[in-house]
């Protein structure tokens, strides 16, 4: 698979809310080299579908996704959830399917963002920015389905002046769990404020994550709350502080 | 409907108690610590959890050969066997058992089985006596309440509301909140109940084929007296209970107390192969076990969701579940909570009683990450989901299939399928959506209690994509 | 009855599911422990759950007894006829040496309410765990080792085995399981009371275990 060219597969949360973090994403990768396609026509993983137990919806948004990523080139997810729902339940999804093959030669291609600039890419990273201190929260997916928490956390701590402060409880779910935060709002509700109240605790001035749904999730908690923690994806954090011209 | 009203209000009840979530909370806190410290080395844990899952799933693929090699060793040990297919025949034949013996006094080890099957309210309807003796069921019999979760039945209640139960039925004992001293005096009350005792009930851990060997674990020595002191013993046993070998015992057990209290074994581990001999001095003279059916044979069918049956019951994907320890055991409104419960109940009980019960996850998957014999639970929960609004291939297994689509609900999934679906649709929508977001809703249900409304951006990345000069296919 | 065991059966047999590689029972691997090793593992273990552990030679049994049942303030000790036949003759102290004569039926009144403590055997112990291993005789029936507050165990060292499965394969139990097997790591203890370890529940509230050497 030639590592040169790449795909990337912004996610609907991305396109319509965090679009400039999903651009910081793609300047990051096209300043190592590699040349970032961005396929018009893509839109959903369809996990939101799926999670919410509508899976024949979920199928026919899944495969329109396909003919997107002909080229046998690797596929850049900046969202751990959206990877782990290719990776490890499209297969569920497209069973049986007469595009079953056509489905696992997208899953095989796909990395999550961090996963990739580790492991793939082996990025190093230059800090020039103003010390800090960060908290750093790692989605569900990308700790328990992807098993890649430690790619966000390799990432931040090639950057000299940032120090991580720990929460406590830190692999705890943050309440998201997509339609989850709609359907049973008020223990969402609870499981944020939990969150903030950790987060918060460690006086870090900004939490970092690789998935947009917590951050959109505790964000917006933090928002609410006025509280003076601010709250950024891995992409535009490592963007900002890399770029000679921020 | 009416369900969804109960859960909905058992829900708010449960978060609006602070008292409660500070005691789950810390609950929890506790039981993963104890847990984690037992599994030091990863290795040994993921070959422990291997070893373990083969033998439940081996177990699970030989069912009914097995099942007929432990009934006939049970009754070659002169331990008497009865199969019951559901709730009310089990506890049919365990009534019919008692009366035959007279027993109007019964005492009960710990048993989730039990609990399944209502034998208390049963037998409570026939006259017959029956306490619960493990510490914590005690207590939370005294206070007229249900078990909250599988392991520690009382996690729900503090020290001051537990003397003042003990010290409202034992006004003869002077009131106190010593743990120690509470302990003493239930011993001295539960130990003249063991001797009064006309029988004892309990559950079983492992069901043991090859030898006809029932295994009971326990801390307090309560579950020895209720299966060794009254003259007669009735076990009762889940169908998916029983194991091949002898050797697949140390295993289990070792992940099961690890699991389930952060305990390297339990201080008594009980073997039982047969009731009083000719020679011997005690234990029960006369012995029966009850095989429990109760929806299992069913859940067996189904390739996917047979794994349901490989569980131990040790409680850990409860205690790792965030959104249990936000609740605690009452808010489910069933016998088994958490992850375990939503996925086992609605499969007994089916999808129009139980089916909104599958709401309460966030598909975290931190209670696959610590499941002993790795049941695959968020993945069961996923495919009970849909089975709730969607799919038919499932009605043969389960009652209720589609019951819980809602026309709103799919309404919009059809809207948004299409959209998401074609391209340029996609397109058109999200240009109108950046365009107009400064409209963009400042409130949406409950999610604008707790947060502020997402703002769309005003362009798409595909637009800054574009503009960018990232090509486009 | 039989009509539901047919019902259940016939809906098992309907479905075969794919058998499963039986993986490595990593519990009945060797360590390679030593004896002292494994002395040492059994005593910190079962000390951790707070029972007692000596070691003594076989012949020194008598003088731990003698010294220390009056120290405890232990006034009877109920014992099968092979340990008393052992010790009834050299029991100096003023312990009243109780058996468990008859059937429980007409014991049970002494058992609970009279007797201070018991001396049982044990057929081994398991390193691994923490834990002695009792099979209950005509002569050291069951309730021996849970009625008395102080139950007092005796572990032939050469009977103590790494792990449970060694010694469930070493002693061929799957060949013939007695009516009764126990494994005893601690006395009686509960935490159902906010977490907070409370003991002598139902059980002992003493579990010592002498460990005898030759």
């Amino acid at each position: 698979m030639l590592k040169s060219e790449v795909y990337f597969f912004g996610t609907c949360l991305v396109d319509l809310f965090f679009p400039k973090e999903g651009l910081a994403g793609m300047k990051l990768l096209e300043r190592e080299g590699i040349k970032v396609i961005y396929p018009k026509n893509q839109t959903c993983c369809g996990q939101p579908a799926f999670n919410s137990g509508y899976r024949k919806e979920a199928l026919k948004v899944a495969r329109a996704q396909i003919k997107c990523f002909p080229k046998n080139i690797p596929i850049i997810v900046p969202s751990g959830s959206c990877a782990g729902m290719i990776k490890f339940h499209w297969r569920d999804l497209f069973k049986g399917e007469s595009d079953f093959e056509a489905a696992m030669l997208v899953v095989e291609r796909v990395f999550e963002f961090t996963e990739f600039l580790v492991d793939k890419l082996e990025i190093k990273l230059t800090d020039l920015g103003e010390p800090t201190q960060i908290a750093i929260h790692t989605s569900c997916s990308s700790r328990n389905e992807m098993k890649i928490e430690d790619k966000i956390e390799q990432l931040v701590s090639q950057l000299s002046e940032v120090e991580v402060l720990e929460q406590e409880r830190k692999s705890e779910c943050c309440g998201f769990g997509g339609t989850f935060a709609v359907k049973q709002a008020d223990i969402s509700g609870s499981m944020v404020q939990d969150k903030t109240n950790t987060l918060l605790a460690t006086n870090a001035s900004c939490v970092i994550s690789q998935e947009c749904g917590c951050l959109m999730n505790i964000g917006g908690a933090l928002e609410k709350q006025n509280a003076p923690m601010k709250s950024q994806h891995i992409a535009q954090f490592l963007w900002e502080r890399t770029n000679e011209s921020g | 409907m009416s369900q969804v009203k109960s859960l909905e209000n058992r829900v708010d009840e449960a978060l609006g108690n602070e008292q409660l979530q500070t005691n789950f909370r810390s609950a929890m806190d506790y039981l993963i610590e104890k847990r984690s410290d037992q599994f030091p080395d990863k290795d040994d844990l993921n070959n422990l959890r291997n070893t373990s899952s083969s033998i439940r799933s081996n177990s699970l693929s030989k069912l009914p050969e097995l099942l007929i090699m432990l009934e006939e060793n049970l009754e070659n040990n002169n331990i008497k066997v009865h199969w019951a297919e559901t709730d009310i025949e089990a506890n049919n034949t365990i009534y019919q058992i008692l009366k035959e013996a007279n027993a109007k006094k019964v005492v009960k080890g710990k048993s989730m089985v039990t609990e399944e099957i209502e034998l208390n309210e049963f037998l409570d309807s026939k006259n017959i006596e029956i306490l619960e003796t493990d510490l914590g069921e005690f207590l939370v019999q005294l206070a007229n309440e249900k078990p909250s979760h599988i392991v520690m039945p009382a996690i729900h209640k503090s020290r001051k509301e537990i003397s003042k139960v003990f010290s409202e039925h034992f006004p003869e004992f002077p009131y106190t909140e010593d743990v120690d001293l509470i302990t003493q005096q239930a011993r001295k009350i539960l130990r003249d109940r063991f001797r009064e005792a006309d029988a004892g009930i309990s559950g079983v851990n492992f069901a043991v084929a090859e030898t006809g060997t029932l295994c009971l674990v326990e801390n307090e020595g309560n579950g020895r007296m209720c299966t060794t002191v009254p003259p007669l013993h009735i076990a009762v046993a889940g169908i998916e209970k029983v194991v091949e070998n002898l050797s697949d015992v140390p295993p289990l057990l070792d992940i099961l107390t690890k699991s389930a209290t952060g305990q390297e074994i339990t201080t008594y581990f009980n073997m039982i192969s047969s009731p009083r001999k000719n020679d011997e001095k005690d234990g029960p003279m006369v012995m029966h076990v009850i095989l429990l059916d109760n929806g299992r044979s069913k859940i067996h069918q189904n390739t996917e969701m047979q794994e349901t049956l490989k569980c131990i019951r040790c409680g850990s994907c409860i205690n790792h579940c965030p959104v249990y320890t936000q609740l605690g055991g009452h808010a489910y409104g069933t016998v088994y909570p958490g992850p375990i419960g939503i996925t086992l109940e609605p499969q007994q009980k089916g999808i129009s009683e139980l089916g909104d019960l599958t709401s309460l996850c966030t598909m975290c998957g931190a209670c696959a990450e610590v499941c002993p014999v790795q049941i695959p639970l968020p993945k069961l929960i996923n495919r009970l989901r849909s089975e709730t609004v969607e799919g038919d291939y499932m009605s043969q297994f389960i009652e209720g299939v589609g019951s819980q689509r809602k026309s709103i609900e799919s309404i919009a999934w059809q809207i948004w399928k299409h959209i998401y679906s074609h391209p340029t649709l996609y397109s058109i929508c999200s240009k109108a959506i950046t365009k107009l977001s400064s409209f963009s809703p400042k409130k949406f249900g409950g999610w604008s209690n707790y947060r502020v409304m997402p703002k769309p951006s005003n362009t798409s990345l595909k637009e800054l994509a574009k503009q960018a000069g990232f090509k486009n296919e | 009855m039989n009509k539901s065991k047919n019902i259940i059966l016939e809906r098992l047999k309907s479905k075969i599911h794919d058998s499963v590689h039986r993986e490595n029972i990593p519990l009945m691997a060797m360590h390679g422990w030593t004896k002292s090793e494994m002395i040492q593992m059994l005593s910190e273990k079962l000390q951790l759950s707070k029972a007692e552990v000596f070691s003594m030679p076989n012949k020194e049994l008598i003088n731990w007894l003698n010294d220390e049942l009056p120290k405890r303030k232990i006034k009877n000790i109920l014992s099968g006829e092979q340990i008393a036949n052992e010790i009834a003759q050299s029991l100096t102290s003023k312990t009243e040496l109780m058996r468990y004569d008859n059937s429980y039926e007409s014991f049970s009144e002494s058992l609970f309410n009279e007797i201070d403590a018991s001396i049982t055997k044990s057929v081994g112990a398991i390193a691994h765990s923490g834990s002695v291993v009792l099979q209950p005789t005509t002569d050291e029936p069951r309730l021996m080792s849970l009625v008395p507050n102080t139950h007092i165990v005796l572990v032939d060292e050469e009977s103590i085995y790494e792990t449970f499965g060694q010694i469930m394969l070493d002693q061929n139990w799957s060949i013939n399981m007695p009516s009764n097997t126990l494994l005893i790591s601690g006395p009686s203890k509960t935490a159902d009371i906010e977490q907070v370890l409370a003991y002598g529940v139902h059980g002992p509230k003493e579990l010592i275990v002498l460990i005898l050497t030759s």
